[in-house]
């Protein structure tokens, strides 16, 4: 027993795929390479949506049908906003093993290919090793800054114009989220946390737009101030928070409300701290 | 309504649609929501601030219609995510964006922030809490019409 445990555990560290080293013993393995793999595999699907922004329950039941499209007899998954723990079952053997998850900003494009991959392999379309090739080769889609920063100033000048604002007023909102969406992204490109990188971009932004009505241009400036904020809303995290709950993943929900909260708050913070300098009155 | 008048805001209801895909894909953008996913980010945003407008003008309460709304891409948002095997999220947050109620949520950060320099009066109090209240029904009600589609018509089986 103890020598199959020390083969086992060799095994394990040499990283050796199949059941290769402990060819001199009757029994089978304990751990079979095969399951391994299937259990990173499983382990990766699951971090990777988690880390990019999926709901709980797709980042569960992803994880669980890649399992399954493998051939695993049980899949069983516990997730917490930091970490993800995953356990498979195969021939009366168990594989625990437990991913880290540090957040990488929402990226649809990463759950998308996930999807689609684990969609593939259901259907028997893909083996192991071309899963473990095509998450090797996912490259994270991002649209170019400049892209970005120009929707979002034309977004919040549409805001604007939803809301009922004059022409000054579309372009004062759409000059000072530009400038604050640029703000944001050097933020977050310096890897500050997101809540101080909400806050500052907030404030940049009612800074701009403040001065900028404070010059009587626009009939609207309330309109003005109101748009040039509103691409802080963190949509995400509060539809992620009301999904988990009402699916029963309440802890991650409660976390995942907490950040959105906190978001709006340093977001508000950032908007009376800038107006009190300004010293404008709405 | 009449048909006359419908014909009058015809032109506006247009434009709503058009200005209101903006920020759809703005914040499609900021998601990283993939590239041939955009345009139905844009048409879902678009039609659901469209269709809020349409029952905002024949009448109906701003949290009916935004829900009605929100139902509308939520329910639109399965039928992609089922045609293109992604799931429904990655269409249908992004075009909720543009009913977010930012001008009342705006409105009542500066009058707490009027309170807070000015001290607490009735008006500001009722101000203060009339915004809150609003922007938090809406914004509860455009999230619950997001979630429920899935919930009530896929209980036991992944929409995708």
């Amino acid at each position: 027993m103890k020598n199959k445990q020390v083969a086992c555990a060799m095994a394990q560290a040499q990283g050796v795929v199949g059941n290769k080293v402990p060819l001199d013993m009757e029994e089978p393995a304990p751990c079979s390479g095969a399951q391994r793999d299937i259990t990173r595999l499983c382990a990766y699907c699951g971090q990777l949506c988690l880390q990019h922004g999926a709901e709980t329950a797709l980042v569960d039941q992803l994880t669980t049908r890649m399992g399954m499209a493998f051939g695993m007899q049980s899949v069983e998954v516990a997730i917490s906003t930091t970490f993800i723990v995953v356990t498979t079952l195969s021939n009366g053997v168990c594989i625990t093993t437990t991913r880290r998850s540090t957040d990488r900003g929402i990226n649809m494009h990463v759950v998308a290919e996930v999807q689609k991959t684990v969609i593939m392999a259901e259907h028997g379309e893909l083996e192991v090793s071309q899963v473990q090739e095509r998450f090797a080769n996912l490259a994270p889609l991002r649209y170019p800054r400049p892209v970005v920063v120009g929707m979002v100033a034309a977004s919040c000048a549409a805001f604007a114009f939803l809301a009922g604002g004059d022409a000054p007023a579309l372009g004062i909102a759409a000059m000072a989220s530009g400038i604050a969406m640029y703000v944001r992204i050097q933020f977050a490109a310096k890897h500050f946390n997101p809540l101080i990188s909400f806050g500052v971009a907030a404030f940049v932004a009612t800074l701009v737009a403040a001065y900028a009505c404070k010059q009587g241009w626009s009939t609207t400036p309330n309109i003005a101030l109101a748009a040039c904020v509103l691409f802080l809303v963190p949509g995400f995290p509060m539809v992620n928070a009301i999904s988990d709950v009402l699916k029963g993943y309440t802890n991650t929900a409660i976390a995942r409300w907490a950040i959105a909260t906190l978001l709006t708050i340093f977001s508000c913070l950032g908007v009376i701290g800038a107006l009190s300098i300004v010293g404008y009155q709405a | 309504m009449s048909m006359e008048s419908f014909l009058v805001w015809l032109p506006s209801l247009l434009l709503d649609i058009v200005v209101a895909s903006i920020p759809s894909v703005g914040f499609a953008l900021l998601f990283n929501v993939p590239q041939r996913a955009l345009k139905y980010c844009a048409l879902l945003g678009g039609g659901g601030h469209g269709l809020r407008f349409l029952l905002l003008h024949l009448g109906v309460h701003i949290i009916p219609a935004s829900l009605a709304a929100s139902l509308c891409i939520g329910f639109s948002g399965i039928y992609l995510a089922r045609k293109f095997h992604a799931h429904p999220k990655v269409f249908t947050v992004a075009a909720l964006i543009p009913m977010i109620p930012g001008v009342l949520a705006h409105k009542a950060t500066v009058a707490m922030l009027s309170m807070y320099q000015q001290g607490v009066t009735y008006v500001l109090l009722e101000r203060w809490l009339t915004a809150f209240l609003d922007a938090v029904g809406i914004i509860g009600v455009l999230v619950l019409g997001l979630v429920l589609p899935g919930m009530l018509f896929y209980r036991r089986q992944p929409v995708v």
